[in-house]
C-alpha cells in the first residue's frame, strides 16, 4: 500500500522575513523621531536667540 | 518635511525591483559628478561656514556629496557585479576623482566616509586584497599630505592629539563635547535639560548631537541608542546573508558599510578616539539631503529583503 505524501509548508522563515522587513522600516523611523526631538531641543535655543520674539516653532 | 518625504521615498524604493537599479547606476553617477562640479561654481554653490557644499533649489538646499554616496553605492555594486572586475587602476582613478571634488569644497568628513566606503565595497566584492595592501602606504601618504597642506585640517589633528593645548580655540569643540557627555553621568540631566546647548557646544543639532543626547539621557540612554543602531545593522546583515543574488548582497553590504562607518566615525569623534571630521549621525543629525538618501537606501534594503 502506497503511503500518502503529505506536504508541509514551513512558514516560520517567511514570518521571520516579514518581521525583519517591518523592523527595517520602523527602526529608521524611530531613530529619526528621536533625532527630531533632539534637533528641536538643541536648535530652538540658538534660533530663539537669533530671531527673538519673531521665532515660532509652528 | 524631509522626514515625511524620506518615509515616502523609502516606501517607493521598497516596492521597486532593486535589480533594475543596475541600469540607473551609471547615469546617477554622472548626475552626482556633475552636481559635485556645479557646487564649486560661485553663484551656484552656497557657502556656509567656509565650505561650499549646498546647491539652492528654491526653498530647499541640496547637498551633492550625499547624492554621491548613493551613486557610489549603486555604481560600485554594479561595477563589482561582473564585467568591470579586476580593474584596480580605474577603481583608484574614480576614487581619487570623487574624493578630490569633495575635498575642494572642502568636506573632510564626507571624503573620509567615501574613502572607507570604496575600500569596504572592494573588500566585500572578494577582489584581490593584495592590491589594497599595496595601495595603503600611498593612501596614508596622501592623507598626511592633505593634513599638512591645510591649516584647518592640521588644527583638527592637533586638537585631537592634545585637546588641552588651546581650550578656548582649536580644542574648544572637543572640550565642550567632553563636558556634555561627562555632565550627563549615568542617567543624564533629563530631557530638554541640557546646559551645553545654550551656545556652549558648537554644531549642537548637527554633528555633535550625540553630546546633547549623552548629556540629557546619560550613559544608559546613549547605550540604548547605540543598541538600536546595532540592531538595525544586525537586520541589514541578515538581509546580506539571505540575499538571492550577488547584486543584492553587494548593495546591502555597501549600505551596511555606509551606516556603520558614519555611526562609528561620529561616535568615535565624540569620545575623542578619532579627530573631529564633521560626519553626521545617521537618521539623528540635522540634514535633509542626508536623511532622504538614508531613507532611500533603507528602501533598497527592504526591497532586497522582500525578494
Amino acid at each position: 500500500m502506497r503511503k500518502k505524501i503529505q506536504h508541509k509548508h514551513d512558514t516560520s522563515l517567511l514570518k521571520g522575513a516579514t518581521t525583519s522587513v517591518g523592523l527595517l522600516a520602523i527602526l529608521p523611523i524611530i531613530l529619526t523621531t528621536i533625532g527630531l526631538f533632539f534637533i528641536f531641543d538643541a536648535s530652538s535655543v540658538s534660533a530663539f536667540r537669533n530671531f527673538g520674539d519673531s521665532f515660532y516653532f509652528f | 518635511m524631509w522626514f515625511v518625504l524620506g518615509v515616502v521615498v523609502m516606501g517607493v524604493f521598497s516596492f521597486f525591483d532593486y535589480r533594475k537599479l543596475y541600469y540607473l547606476a551609471f547615469p546617477l553617477l554622472l548626475v552626482a559628478i556633475i552636481s559635485l562640479v556645479l557646487v564649486l561654481i560661485p553663484g551656484v554653490g552656497v557657502t556656509v561656514g567656509g565650505a561650499r557644499r549646498w546647491i539652492n533649489l528654491g526653498p530647499i538646499g541640496f547637498q551633492p556629496s550625499e547624492l554621491a554616496k548613493f551613486a557610489i553605492i549603486l555604481y560600485l555594486s554594479s561595477w563589482f557585479l561582473h564585467k568591470e572586475r579586476q580593474r584596480f587602476v580605474p577603481f583608484l582613478l574614480l576614487l581619487s576623482f570623487i574624493i578630490g571634488l569633495i575635498m575642494i569644497q572642502p568636506d573632510l568628513g564626507t571624503s573620509v566616509i567615501i574613502f572607507l566606503l570604496f575600500v569596504s565595497i572592494y573588500f566585500f566584492s572578494g577582489e584581490n586584497l593584495l592590491h589594497l595592501m599595496l595601495f595603503s602606504p600611498f593612501a596614508f601618504g596622501a592623507a598626511l599630505l592633505l593634513i599638512f597642506t591645510s591649516p584647518y585640517r592640521l588644527k583638527r589633528l592637533t586638537a585631537y592629539l592634545n585637546p588641552e593645548v588651546d581650550p578656548g580655540g582649536i580644542g574648544y569643540h572637543i572640550r565642550q563635547i567632553t563636558i556634555s557627555l561627562a555632565s550627563g553621568g549615568l542617567l543624564g540631566r533629563g530631557l530638554s535639560s541640557s546646559r551645553q546647548k545654550y551656545q556652549y557646544l558648537p554644531e549642537a543639532h548637527t554633528d555633535s548631537i550625540f553630546a546633547i543626547i549623552g548629556e540629557e539621557i546619560g550613559f544608559l540612554g546613549s547605550l540604548l541608542l547605540i543598541f538600536l543602531y546595532g540592531f538595525l545593522l544586525f537586520l541589514i546583515f541578515k538581509v546580506i546573508i539571505n540575499a538571492k543574488d550577488r547584486f543584492g548582497k553587494l548593495l546591502a553590504g555597501s549600505i551596511w558599510c555606509l551606516l556603520a562607518w558614519q555611526m562609528i566615525v561620529n561616535l568615535a569623534a565624540m569620545v575623542s578616539l578619532v579627530p573631529l571630521t564633521g560626519v553626521p549621525l545617521p537618521f539623528i543629525s540635522y540634514g535633509g539631503s542626508s536623511l532622504l538618501i538614508l531613507f532611500s537606501l533603507m528602501g533598497i534594503v527592504i526591497s532586497i529583503a522582500r525578494r
